[in-house]
């Protein structure tokens, strides 16, 4: 577990600590964590009214939960009861301020999150290190099923 | 008597009021706050603009002046802040081309002061209309207006999220006064993009109205730069 600097990231995530979340690469404007959720590594997921960024066409291009379930549904991903660990199952947890949706994570194998912090770095945390923070708290989790 | 082969473009940035420049042999009257220079002469013949030439240099626009000649363009000089160049011109429509190649957007409050020798053509076009093309496609600044950038990125990139949306980002108080200097702020929002692949894209497109990212180069940031860089290019902006 590689030990890294909360600094300012408790300032945005009051939960967030040296145990429920380790660091896990460097910053990387380069995707965001709607594609890390999705397993992209070089493209930013976002439905921005400009249209400069990627979003699935399945999917409106809006700024609302219905929005994001859209996309995430493009993929594959159902609505789900709950973040529990699953045997051959991928799941992703949406999160949302108000309406406004604003972060998403996946599952690891070991039940942690990894999250893609905006621009900023990758980190696994437990499923609740994030709440109450800048990203609101998970409105909806989504699965689909690997094989 | 000198040759009448002459054509100027003046920088009129920063006048602050409209002026008049008229440009005899050896004799160059520019109303204040110009100061007085002398043309070098040369190959290419002493400066002259006959009188109906003057022009009036209206604030903050960009205007070509240009006598017309009957002999065959063969070469421009540029005299840009003390510093000369000469540049082949093979063909009349390849002028504007290097014009637009040769001048650099303001980059700050003081004056530049930019003048073209040259063998104009018969078929030259009138230098008026250059003057329209260069006053849309080449924002000026205003007095204060780079400074006023650079502040407002600084405060940016203070006061935004590091961990948020494009959203976040994008509608964050400073950047959307970015975006409220207008097309003013294109040259440096390219420059800024040029030099690091910030989230300018937003900007670019809020202030232009124009997307020359393609579908398939959405969301990449190395792709989406180029495209813009591109597309800022084909439109004559300097930066």
């Amino acid at each position: 577990m590689v030990n890294w600097n909360l600094g300012s990231f408790r300032q945005k995530f009051p939960k967030l600590s040296p145990t429920n979340s380790r660091w896990q690469s460097p910053v990387d404007p380069d995707y965001n964590c709607i594609a890390w959720a999705v397993g992209a590594t070089d493209i930013w997921w976002e439905p921005d009214p400009f249209y400069q960024q990627f979003w699935p066409l399945a999917a409106n291009r809006e700024y609302s939960v219905r929005a994001y379930l859209q996309a995430f549904g493009a993929q594959g991903y159902l609505p789900c009861a709950d973040g529990s660990l699953e045997i051959d199952t991928q799941k992703v947890a949406l999160y949302a301020r108000g309406t406004l949706p604003t972060h998403a994570a996946r599952q690891l194998p070991d039940g942690w999150w990894a999250s893609k912090l905006g621009p900023n770095v990758d980190i696994e945390h437990s499923v609740d290190a994030l709440d109450d923070g800048e990203y609101g708290n998970i409105v909806h989790f989504l699965h689909k099923r690997l094989r | 008597m000198p040759s009448p082969n002459f054509a100027e473009y003046f920088h009129a940035r920063e006048l602050g009021k409209s002026a008049v420049i008229a440009d005899l042999t050896n004799k160059i009257v520019l109303a204040p706050p110009f100061v007085p220079a002398t043309y070098p002469s040369g190959p290419l013949g002493y400066a002259h603009i006959e009188p109906h030439n003057v022009t009036v240099v209206e604030a903050g626009a960009m205007h070509v002046f240009s006598s017309q000649g009957a002999s065959k363009p063969r070469q421009w000089s540029l005299i840009i802040s003390g510093a000369i160049s000469s540049h082949p011109a093979a063909a009349s429509n390849d002028r504007v081309v290097l014009i637009r190649n040769q001048l650099k957007a303001a980059q700050s409050a003081e004056p530049i002061t930019v003048r073209l020798l040259a063998d104009p053509a018969p078929s030259t076009p009138p230098a008026f209309e250059w003057g329209q093309t260069f006053k849309f496609r080449l924002p000026l600044l205003k007095r204060g207006s780079l400074e006023r950038f650079r502040t407002l990125v600084h405060e940016w990139r203070q006061t935004r999220t590091e961990t948020g949306s494009v959203l976040d980002m994008c509608t964050n108080g400073s950047y959307q006064r970015i975006i409220g200097m207008g097309q003013e702020a294109i040259p440096l929002i390219l420059r800024e993009l040029e030099q690091s692949t910030d989230e300018w894209f937003w900007a670019l497109a809020a202030i232009t109205g124009a997307n020359p990212v393609p579908e398939n180069h959405r969301g990449r940031r190395k792709l989406m730069v180029s495209d813009w860089l591109i597309w800022a290019r084909i439109q004559g902006y300097q930066w």
